[in-house]
């Protein structure tokens, strides 16, 4: 693990190590340890070393300075271990026995037939390679899974390896709060994909579920943001801008910003209405207006060349503006 | 810092009211300075507050007399102090350029709130700054250099000044007020405030103005008067002699007279302008016809009625415009609002240059049309144009040919049954067919998204599917019915592909076009596609 830390491996030993770790819960688990170690490591500031302690350091260390030319250095005899570790085997085994027939109560342990509770299984893992043995694979193929790109290796005289991409349905479920149903949704709305639909029925989903307050997640509406910033698609775009609108209690400072964008510069004037009515719908719910959003809304209802319902909008949003 | 105070005298009169009437607060803590600074002749005096209201009076006097007061609003004693050590009043500067400025902490404190109060004389002959955010009122006067006013909330007066004036006030009313004739340039602006301008009979200047939703009157003899946007004013007072008045108000109004004179003289600027005709807006019942004058008395704020007997005709500059149900054609036309209908019994022409347009039951040819936002129509039972400038077009039934045209959004017909002609710039289009049509003519393109087409069983077509994408190993071009022929070829560096035949036998010509996306052609209208953009 430390030279796979550290990027020592080559590229083979390197995926066989990962693949290892992967099916491995305790290698696993010791692996995020190593990372996370790691990753203090670089964030602890590098001192200067004092010179004195720099120097006093190297006189330690540096022997053959030290020690005069005549001066054998003792080795230590290996005769003398043997017998050393011989006498301290005697000296165990003999007081274990003596111990053991002193005492009266001698504890009997009957054999029982081995159980096994419980196996927590270990979580499935969304990568973008694994490697499963055929032992773990049902001999039933299920349905007609789309295989592509069929590669084979051999990597032993008894053992063959098949690589292929495939096109599976995989269905997660869960709570709208669980953090791994949160980060998912987050992956999928943030994908740059070029079929968007799948995106835009995402963002529909997203748009019922997490407009409860119950599941309000800063996380999505980051997520949601980051479409609103960069998706090329205007219809993903209006979309994305009309779920944030949905979101209030969960938008932060990232996703206000990002509406505050839209509304600046985005070219659809669907787009910018939608943004409007969302920073609108964060001033009813109870946020405060800075500096950038009062900036922001002025330009527009004073801009000629704006859309007059934009321009309409801004005007009423800041009309709502009291003292707090 | 050089300090240059001649005299800190503090006269502190702590008043503690306990009063749960006001603000919700249990106690009231004011307390007063008061204090002289040194500034030169054509210096300039700035004033930074967050909330007080501040009054500037020029006199004759050569220094500045600062008179400040602050109330604090708190639930008890504790915090009340804990908001007088927050609310600290900072001078700074020099004598050219003295600063008075409120120190609060950024954001909302819950458990209190502070205001500072500022009166100061001043020498007339020096310029002056302020800057407040939430204030009742902000006053100045009697001051000949120029000022300049920013401000959130709170009314704006000024009085008899003599140099230029800028005042930009976000939902403060501006008045201001000259015993002479307008001595130097002025900008007026604020967003949902009036502007009232009264100044000497005598005055010459060119007058720019514009009220977007309010009136702008005046009570002077306006000549050359011409709009230079269907908004914006322009004309002479008088003479003009290189003075300039500039008046703007989005959500006010706008008055100028001269001092003294009667409110009631004034008159629309409307009138003394040549009439302006409006963008042709077809009417109703006649097809394409000639243009309307967009006249005064045409001007409004919006409409709300819950049923109209006979055909309707209504236009407005500005508003929303809901109607229950027409019986009988409407033209509807608003220059920015969104646009609700119930049921239209016959034709229905509606229009916004910028608004969403919700539409029920429309029994007639449908021509809807906005400039930006979404559209969504229940019903277009003999078909129509539909279009937005930018937005979503959301059509749950269509009866006859239906064009449909988005600048830039989705377009989603979840039941045709009349031929479709779909167009988005960039979005996908979703049409699914009457499950009793056996063919339709169909033409939709994008030129950034998907075209999905689900077609009822036995659906027959002469089918042309083109798809142009720069990824060139996708599947573009899916659907479960025989009979297409796929051709692929390399075009400006994009991969094309062109899936033509005819399905169940062919029929009516359907054309699907998709720039960077992808075509879906499902045979079974009944089942959602897993591509279906939300429906």
């Amino acid at each position: 693990m430390p030279l796979l830390l550290t990027e020592s491996l080559d590229r083979n030993r390197r995926e066989l190590t990962h693949q290892h770790i992967e099916s491995c819960a305790v290698c696993s688990e010791e692996w995020n340890a190593y990372k996370e170690t790691w990753k203090v490591m670089a964030e602890l500031p590098e001192l200067e070393v004092p010179a004195r302690v720099r120097d006093r350091f190297l006189a330690s260390v540096d022997h053959s300075q030290q020690i005069p030319a005549n001066v054998v250095p003792f080795q230590r005899r290996p005769v003398a271990r043997w017998l050393t570790q011989a006498a301290a085997v005697v000296v165990i085994a003999g007081g274990g026995y003596f111990a053991g027939n002193r005492t009266n109560a001698r504890p009997l342990v009957a054999p029982t037939e081995a159980t096994i509770q419980s196996v927590q299984q270990a979580p499935y893992s969304i990568a973008e390679t694994r490697v499963l043995p055929a032992s773990q694979i049902s001999p039933d193929i299920q349905g007609r899974p789309n295989i592509q790109n069929v590669q084979f290796h051999e990597s032993s005289a008894d053992k063959v390896g098949l690589s292929f991409d495939v096109t599976s349905r995989v269905t997660v479920t869960g709570s709208p709060g669980d953090r791994s149903m949160v980060r998912l949704l987050s992956y999928v709305l943030e994908s740059d994909q070029s079929v968007t639909p799948s995106r835009t029925r995402t963002i529909d989903w997203v748009k019922q579920t997490y407009s409860d307050p119950e599941y309000a997640e800063p996380e999505i509406a980051n997520a949601l943001a980051k479409v609103l910033r960069n998706d090329t698609h205007e219809g993903v775009r209006i979309r994305a801008a009309e779920t944030l609108k949905t979101l209030t209690p969960s938008v932060g400072s990232h996703t206000r910003d990002a509406l505050i964008e839209a509304l600046k510069s985005d070219p659809n004037p669907a787009v910018r209405i939608k943004a409007m009515e969302a920073l609108a719908g964060l001033v009813q719910g109870g946020a405060s207006f800075d500096a950038v959003m009062v900036d922001t809304l002025r330009q527009k209802a004073a801009q000629d060349d704006e859309n007059l319902y934009v321009r309409a909008k801004a005007a009423e949003v800041l009309g709502t503006i009291r003292r707090q | 810092m050089k300090r240059t105070i001649q005299v800190s005298r503090y006269l502190t009169a702590l008043v503690v009211v306990a009063t749960a009437a006001t603000a919700g607060a249990s106690v009231i803590v004011t307390d007063q300075w008061r204090n002289e600074y040194a500034i030169s002749a054509g210096g300039t005096l700035v004033i930074d507050n967050t909330a007080g209201n501040v009054e500037v009076v020029a006199g004759n006097v050569t220094k500045i007399f600062v008179t400040c007061e602050r109330t604090i609003r708190a639930g008890d004693n504790v915090v009340a102090s804990e908001a007088r050590s927050q609310t600290q009043q900072a001078v700074g500067g020099d004598e050219k350029v003295r600063i008075l400025r409120t120190v609060v902490p950024p954001g909302r404190n819950a458990r209190w709130s502070s205001s500072v109060s500022y009166v100061v004389r001043v020498p007339g002959n020096i310029n002056v700054k302020i800057g407040t955010e939430f204030s009742e009122s902000i006053r100045v006067s009697g001051v000949r250099g120029s000022v300049a006013i920013k401000n959130m909330n709170g009314s704006i007066v000024l009085d008899n000044i003599l140099g230029t004036a800028v005042v930009d006030s976000t939902n403060g009313s501006i008045q201001y007020l000259s015993n002479g004739p307008l001595p130097a340039n002025t900008q007026l602006f604020t967003i949902n405030g009036d502007i009232d301008v009264r100044a000497g009979v005598q005055s010459n200047f060119v007058w720019e103005t514009q009220s977007i939703t309010g009136d702008v009157k005046t009570a002077f003899g306006v000549h050359g008067g011409r709009f230079l946007n269907p908004k914006r004013f322009r004309g002479n007072v008088n003479v003009p002699a290189g003075i300039t008045l500039i008046t703007e108000t989005f959500g006010g109004n706008v008055l100028l007279i001269p001092r003294g004179a009667d409110v009631s003289a004034a008159r629309d600027v409307r009138s003394m302008a040549v009439p302006r005709i409006a963008r042709v807006l077809p009417r109703a019942g006649s097809g394409s016809t000639g243009p309307q004058v967009l006249t005064p008395q045409m001007i409004s704020v919006g409409l709300r009625r819950p049923s109209v007997a006979g055909s309707f005709e209504y236009v407005t500059s500005i508003g929303d415009i809901a109607i229950g149900e027409i019986r009988g054609d409407a033209s509807l036309a608003t220059g920015a609002g969104q646009i609700q209908l119930g049921t239209v019994t016959g034709q229905c022409v509606v229009k916004s240059y910028g608004g969403p347009l919700t539409l029920g039951d429309i029994g007639g040819e449908l021509i809807a049309r906005t400039e930006a936002g979404d559209v969504v129509v229940q019903s277009a039972r003999r078909g129509g144009t539909i279009s937005t400038g930018g937005g979503t077009i959301r059509i749950h039934y269509t009866g006859g040919a239906t064009r449909l045209v988005s600048g830039g959004g989705d377009i989603v017909v979840r039941q045709a049954a009349g031929q479709i002609t779909a167009d988005a710039r960039s979005g996908d289009i979703s049409i699914t067919i009457d499950p009793a049509r056996k063919t339709e003519k169909i033409f939709a393109r994008t030129l950034k998204g998907n075209v999905v087409l689900n077609v009822p069983a036995g659906f027959g077509a002469d089918v042309e599917a083109t798809v142009s994408s720069a990824d060139a190993t996708s599947d573009l071009i899916r659907t479960d019915i025989p009979g297409l022929t796929i051709q692929r070829e390399q075009v400006n560096g994009k991969t094309r592909l062109r899936a033509t035949g005819k399905i169940n036998g062919g029929g009516e010509r359907v054309e699907l076009y998709a720039d960077d996306g992808g075509i879906l052609i499902n045979s079974d209208s009944t089942r959602v596609s897993p591509m279906v953009p939300g429906q």
